[in-house]
């Protein structure tokens, strides 16, 4: 299938803002296996010159800055994707990512709290239990937007029975690593016809290592990562994947819209 | 030069000036103080000349036995006292000291070391006590511009500082013309009086000029005479026009190499103000107003520190040089 | 000798001057012959001189506590620390052996993590150390150095070894100390230099500008532009950051003066932009780049971090250098010797036991009352337990926490190390003491001869902190028999 990505946000600064630097991690790179990339471009207003560098988790991060003063920003991204849907094979970890991909953090804590979210009955393997418990907290926590807020974590959404996509995925996310089960946080796109919830968005939801590929799972919408997926950039939780990160010097107040379409052709 | 450090010497050269100023008004008032009584007002009059008569008059509404000198030198909560323009100077050459000569630094320290010895003693407002330490303050100043053209090689960093002292020193010197004539004397009709003779030479007794004076004009002090000495005589450093001509030098040499959008501004101010007092004389001035002259020479003063700060000091340069 | 000596009394420990048996130590014999008849009033009116040299020239640190951060003298002491030739080249040898095997450790640490995968040292125990930087991972510092600058704590230990105490691989201060002491010297005391000269001191920052200017990045200029890049002069260390950058001739730069643009570093001059290729820095890793570490950090420079991962500036130390420092992993730093040199290490630790091996854990919950156990999570002294002095309430308590988090602890025999002379304005007295040498590292490693000597306050005293109001001496290294150390005095720094 072909997921074409149109993403637009728009910074509006009260003031003119000096040395605007600005992190992006909105652009889908090659995935073999499970995504290709047919074109993909970002562009900015006023133009930049981008420049981009490989993170931690394999992720393209772009970056660009600013030496005039800027009062407007507009970031666009125009990316068309051939995904399968199929699970992404991984090479052995490094010591570091085996590591991180355990480890709790500040939005996926470990809690035995969460203990209650566990689905009583689950398959035989880490696979079959983390489909069980994708399943489980799809059906046991209300999605609703407005829900949550940036600095929510996985013990919020324990606590309020409701949550964002990045909610469920921050609670899946702790749950898995609890078990010493490597499983990674997903942000990306979704072009998903009819009810799926956050289609046509931004979304975010979770990877589990089994064997020697990752799986995707998405507990908004209690289903596998299929061909309708677009993987943006993974990490361990939110913190390590925000789409845009920025600092400038000024005294100015910041607003921002951002606009999102995602489709897909499947007649390729 | 880092711009931060262009803009720190700068203002080095500022305080330094500054703190010499007060410290020879200070002292004067001293010696006016003991041969005249109150009305005349030798304290006040200092603190009317650097400016600070306002924030004075409600330091007092808060504490009506504020001495006047105790305020104006060892106050560690005025900001704008002998002691905070040293310990200002001090911290300013701490954060410049690789742009410093080793004497530089350790005679300004030694005066800063020396100023919280003399504020920390039993009573540190005595008379005594007061006029050892302005009288500290202006050698070690003295020393300090000494050590600075005798040790320092001339660069960039050289030239700001020499900008600083210059600034200030004809901002000084205009201030303290225009406050005889428009602040100390009670009446129009005092002018020519003795009270108004008196206070001509205490003004130039604080300038270290009534030798100079005595040298240059017979006769008695005369108020249009000492106008000309301190604003258009050449040959006196502290004159007006000397500290202009000095502050064009030292623009133009800290600046050879920046780039014309970011020196302009100031450059045209000084050069104005320059061509103003060689142009001039004082009878036109006088008959002119005075003290709408000086205002203007304070205002071109005035644009030139903004337009530093702006261009110069802050501003993100535009292309990429190196 | 000097009847101040009189009563001079070698605690339990070790003492730099005077053997067991009251003998004098033969690095000293010739300097305690130099000031044969010396009185009281002589050494107090040096003394005086000193201190009064070092406050007019502002030689000091600041004190945080204290209302508005007050500056203060490092009191000095003018009996040296004497070492041989002989021994220092020993340590010399050893300092080095540790400084390549850390830079090796870094460099794998931030590539495949190799050591880990060969179960040297434990994954968590560096993984997910605070100081290990992600944003490291994947950089390459030029010429693999990552440890530019190490500061090397140094006792000697009850049989007269020298021990490694500590390793200080991020931005370890003292050097400027170390210079000027030795200018103090020359000034105060200048007759009590041994005529073969002493290792020179003055050399550093020459040294240290060339190692900078050899790890600049690749496409950097010939004469590449070295700045220092402090946190301001409200910095406890920020007369040492003015003084380097005086002495090698370089800007003292702090955050704001630095821009980066399209992955490149300039600093913001009156005529310009001017390109910046290696910035030493001595602000910590969380606050040189906003946009990468804390966000409210004012110190830094947002997109430092891209224009370094891009090559394009050189940061001295390198970041993420804090995971190699810590008090658990020096308990593997001899095994990191072995496993990438090969070798056994020249200087041996302070005995240490981590609570993340078995063994060592064993040892210590058979051995609390002897030994002191600190967390490893906190610094100041904070939950240290003193083992001997500790009641069996206390020990069961310790035992219990132990048990319950061992990852969170090491443990040390108590430990003595040796005493130098200190002239307490009356005589002579013991003083414990530590000795940090510098070790400078572009494209090979230089060791300062010598180093920073730090002595306790008083007699009783295990600290010898600046900041606990401990003093520092000079340190001398000997010529070698019948050898020249530098030709004569020491020069004019300045």
């Amino acid at each position: 299938m072909i997921v074409r990505v149109r993403w637009n946000t728009h910074y509006r600064y009260s003031n003119p803002v000096e040395l605007l630097h600005t992190e992006l991690r909105v652009e889908p790179v090659d995935r073999p296996g499970t995504q290709r990339v047919i074109e993909s471009r970002l562009l900015t207003k006023p133009p930049a010159t981008i420049a981009a560098h490989e993170d931690v988790f394999g992720n393209r991060v772009a970056h660009l800055d600013f030496l005039e003063a800027v009062s407007d920003l507009e970031v666009g991204l125009s990316a068309d994707v051939e995904t399968s849907g199929a699970p992404e094979p991984a090479s052995t970890l490094s010591p570091l990512l085996a590591r991180l991909y355990v480890q709790p953090t500040t939005r996926a804590p470990f809690d035995d709290a969460f203990n209650a979210f566990v689905p009583a009955v689950a398959g035989e393997g880490r696979l079959a239990f983390a489909e069980a418990l994708n399943r489980h907290l799809h059906a046991e926590f209300v999605y609703e937007v407005g829900a949550s807020d940036v600095g929510h974590t996985a013990r919020d959404v324990a606590r309020s029975g409701r949550g964002v996509c990045q909610d469920f995925a921050h609670l899946m996310l702790a749950i898995l690593r609890a078990r010493e089960i490597p499983a990674r946080y997903v942000s990306g796109y979704l072009a998903a016809p009819g009810e799926a919830i956050e289609a046509n968005a931004s979304h975010a939801w979770v990877q589990v290592l089994e064997g020697d590929a990752w799986h995707g799972l998405d507990p908004a919408n209690g289903v596998p990562q299929d061909e309708h997926y677009v993987v943006a950039a993974v990490g361990r939780d939110y913190d390590d994947v925000p789409p845009l990160r920025g600092t400038y010097t000024g005294a100015a107040s910041e607003s921002w819209t951002t606009h999102l379409e995602v489709d897909s052709n499947s007649q390729q | 030069m880092l711009a931060r450090v262009a803009e720190n010497l700068y203002w080095l050269g500022r305080l330094l000036e500054r703190a010499d100023n007060m410290a020879r008004l200070t002292d004067v008032s001293f010696a006016a103080n003991v041969e005249a009584a109150p009305p005349m007002g030798a304290d006040e009059a200092v603190v009317a000349a650097l400016g600070q008569r306002r924030a004075f008059e409600e330091a007092r509404e808060h504490d009506p036995d504020l001495d006047a000198r105790a305020y104006l030198v060892f106050s560690a909560e005025h900001a704008g006292s002998l002691r905070s323009t040293v310990r200002g100077a001090r911290s300013l050459a701490r954060e410049t000291r690789e742009h410093l000569s080793r004497e530089v630094f350790e005679e300004l320290n030694r005066l800063y070391l020396e100023l919280e010895r003399a504020a920390s003693v039993a009573d540190p407002d005595s008379d005594f006590a007061l006029q050892a330490f302005c009288s500290t303050v202006k050698h070690s100043t003295s020393a300090i511009q000494g050590l600075i053209d005798n040790t320092m090689l001339v660069t960039e960093g050289t030239s700001w500082l020499r900008c600083g002292v210059a600034l200030e020193r004809a901002d000084m010197t205009s201030r303290m013309i225009d406050t005889k004539y428009f602040v100390l004397l009670p009446e129009a009709a005092d002018v020519g009086g003795p009270i108004d003779r008196f206070q001509w030479m205490v003004l130039l007794r604080s300038v270290s000029a009534l030798e100079a004076y005595r040298k240059r004009y017979r006769g008695g002090v005369s108020g249009p005479n000492v106008a000309r000495l301190l604003i258009y005589d050449r040959g006196f450093p502290r004159s007006l026009v000397s500290s202009v001509n000095a502050l064009v030098a030292a623009y133009e040499e800290a600046t050879r190499e920046t780039p014309s959008a970011r020196r302009r501004r100031a450059l045209r101010e000084i050069l104005m103000l320059q061509l103003d007092l060689e142009a001039g004389t004082v009878d036109v001035a006088i008959e002119q107003g005075l003290h709408e002259f000086l205002d203007e020479v304070q205002r071109r003063l005035a644009l030139t520190n903004e337009a530093l700060a702006a261009d110069l000091f802050r501003a993100i340069p535009e292309g990429v040089a190196g | 000798m000097s009847e101040l000596y009189d009563g001079y009394i070698v605690g339990q420990g070790i003492d730099e001057m005077f053997a067991p048996d009251g003998s004098v130590r033969a690095p000293y014999a010739s300097f305690l012959e130099r000031t044969r008849g010396w009185d009281g009033a002589r050494y107090r009116d040096r003394e005086e001189a000193a201190g009064l040299e070092t406050l007019n020239n502002g030689i000091t640190f600041t004190v945080y506590s204290e209302s508005l951060g007050t500056e203060r003298i490092f009191p000095f002491s003018l009996i040296p620390r004497i070492i041989e030739h002989q021994e220092w080249a020993r340590v010399e040898r050893g300092l080095i052996q540790r400084v390549t095997a850390l830079n090796r450790f870094l460099a794998d640490l931030y590539d495949q993590q190799q050591v880990i995968a060969d179960g040297i040292v434990p994954g968590p125990l560096v993984l997910d150390h605070p100081g290990y930087q992600l944003s490291m991972v994947g950089v390459r510092a030029p010429l693999g150095t990552h440890v530019h600058i190490a500061g090397i704590d140094l006792i000697r230990d009850i049989e007269g070894e020298f021990r490694v105490l500590e390793d200080n691989l991020r931005t370890p201060s003292g050097v400027s100390y170390v210079i000027e002491n030795r200018r103090t010297m020359a000034t105060s005391v200048p007759e009590v230099f041994p005529r073969e000269g002493v290792g020179p001191v003055v050399d550093y920052p020459e040294r240290l500008l060339e190692a900078l200017i050899e790890v600049a990045p690749p496409g950097a200029p010939e004469t590449p532009r070295v700045v220092i890049l402090t946190p301001g002069a409200a910095n406890s260390a920020y007369f040492e950051h003015s003084f380097l950058a005086r002495q090698m001739g370089i800007e003292l730069v702090e955050g704001r003066d630095l821009l980066v643009h399209e992955e490149r570093v300039y600093l913001r001059s009156t005529t310009g932009l001017e390109r910046v290729d290696v910035i030493y820095r001595r602000v910590d890793d969380e606050f040189i780049d906003p946009l990468a570490f804390r966000p409210d950090s004012m110190l830094g420079v947002p997109g430092l971090m891209s224009a370094y991962r891009a090559g394009n500036v050189t940061l001295v130390n390198a970041v993420g250098n804090g995971v190699a420092d810590d008090k658990a992993v020096y308990r593997y730093v001899p095994d990191l010797v072995r496993y990438y040199l090969n070798e056994e290490p020249i200087l041996r630790n302070v005995d240490t036991y981590v609570g993340w091996r078995e063994d060592d854990l064993e040892y210590m919950l058979d051995h609390l009352d002897e030994l002191v156990s600190k967390p490893t999570d906190a610094s100041g002294g904070y939950g240290i337990v003193v083992g001997p002095q500790a009641s069996p309430r206390d020990l069961d308590a310790l035992r219990l926490n132990i048990r319950s988090d061992p990852r969170r602890w090491v443990a040390q025999p108590v430990q003595e190390f040796s005493t130098i002379p200190s002239f307490d304005g009356d005589h002579f007295e013991p003083r414990r003491s530590d000795l940090r040498p510098f070790v400078v590292t572009g494209a090979s490693s230089w060791v300062l001869p010598g180093g920073l000597t730090r002595v306790a306050r008083d007699r009783e005293s295990y600290i010898v902190n600046s900041s606990q109001g401990g003093g520092s001496k000079d340190t001398w290294v000997l010529a070698p028999r019948g050898g020249h150390a530098a030709g004569p005095l020491p020069e004019e720094v300045d």
